[in-house]
């Protein structure tokens, strides 16, 4: 059974000083500390594209687990960033810039911040019906692209990252049961308009603080399971508020929360595999509680277990 | 839905911006008491369920004090 066997990632080294950015927007430093989260924001050069990006990232994957790009049989990029105007689809350039096979299935995920649970769901899908052993799925949004630095809803908040999940029929981690939803009466909320990102900061904290945790609660009782039968709960990282009170909600868990925002900022689908890889190797956690919300608005919500 | 001032001080209670919402006067501003933007959009989530109505936007920045919020519910019935 498809799974995921390792993480890799890359965080660009050119950063944004977040309090900097506060200060000259007129806002205190101590918003940056307790509500925002993030001190600095990676951003990519601008020689760089998503694609560099993302090959940063596969690269990584490949040499820390011995894998060689002629194994890959498959690569999936969840951007709504693409190269260029997204065609060709950026998988393609990946590809090349890679130099895979002629035979890799290589296709584009267009979703934010729940990208990553839809996207896990995807690879496996496609690997199990298409009979694949060794995947590749790479989640690649960097918002620099379309961040106004005026904008303190939007400026203050994202940085860019890579990363790349290996999926094969060994794997350490097992895909549970998962939930996906969507709303596109609240699409206006989160969307671009003539290449700018435009955010309606108080709608999309709405539909997080009330969705997410009906979503994880639900997911919970289908399973059969109770909050604390699960270790670690990692939540798209929007900001270290949103993180909070979503947290908060499950009072007797909510130390198993993670939140690490302070050196990314919300790198949008990356957020959840940045985390994951930290605590992959981790054998005291063996249930996983995986939650991604954001533009659409779509929200999913995917159990995870040690295999 | 009406709320009566207790009524609104309980949902700010489980907004939990404040360590206590005691310490706030009914006609003191929220952001003179430090509470930010995003501890506002706590306490506007948790006063429209418990009036069950969905708050406007543009109503929001008019909501600064607990007297306000009471006396904006009223008008809307």
């Amino acid at each position: 059974m498809i799974g995921i066997k390792a993480i890799a990632s890359y965080i660009p080294e050119t950063v944004r000083n977040n309090y900097q950015q506060a200060e000259s927007l007129g806002e205190k430093t101590s918003f940056i500390d307790n509500k925002i989260g993030a001190i600095s924001l990676p951003i990519m050069n601008e020689e760089e594209d998503t694609s560099d990006l993302a090959v940063f990232a596969v690269l990584k994957l490949l040499e820390e687990n011995n894998v060689s790009a002629e194994q890959i049989e498959c690569l999936v990029i969840v951007t709504q960033n693409p190269d260029g105007s997204g065609l060709p689809h950026t998988s393609a350039i990946v590809h090349n810039k890679l130099g895979l096979s002629k035979k890799v299935a290589a296709f584009d995920l267009s979703l934010g911040c729940s990208g990553y649970v839809y996207g896990l769901t995807v690879i496996k899908g496609f690997m199990e019906v298409a009979n694949l052993k060794c995947g590749i799925l790479v989640t690649a949004d960097p918002y620099s692209k379309i961040i106004n630095p005026e904008d303190k809803n939007t400026t203050l908040l994202f940085g860019d990252a890579a990363t790349a999940t290996l999926l094969d029929d060994e794997p350490k981690l097992s895909l549970g049961r998962s939930i996906f939803a969507t709303d596109g009466s609240g699409a206006n909320n989160l969307q671009v308009k003539q290449n700018v990102l435009h955010m309606n900061g108080r709608q999309v904290f709405n539909f997080a603080a009330i969705e997410a945790p009906k979503q994880i609660a639900m997911l919970l009782k289908s399973e059969g399971i109770e909050s604390t039968d699960i270790d670690c709960y990692i939540l798209h990282q929007g900001s270290k508020f949103i993180v909070k009170t979503i947290s908060s909600k499950f009072e007797e868990v909510s130390s198993r929360f993670l939140c690490d925002i302070k050196k990314t900022g919300n790198t949008v689908s990356s957020s959840i595999p940045l985390l994951l890889e930290k605590i992959i190797a981790d054998m005291n956690i063996n249930t996983i509680l995986i939650s991604g919300f954001g533009v659409g608005l779509s929200w999913a919500s995917m159990i995870l277990k040690r295999h | 839905m009406i709320l009566t001032t207790n009524e609104v001080r309980q949902a700010i209670e489980r907004a939990k911006i404040v360590m206590s919402v005691d310490y706030l006067a009914d006609d003191m501003k929220f952001a003179d008491a430090g509470v930010d933007s995003l501890d506002m959009f706590n306490v506007i989530l948790e006063v429209q369920k418990a009036a069950s109505i969905e708050i406007p936007d543009d109503d929001i920045d008019s909501l600064e004090s607990i007297e306000k919020i009471v006396s904006y519910l009223q008008e809307r019935g």
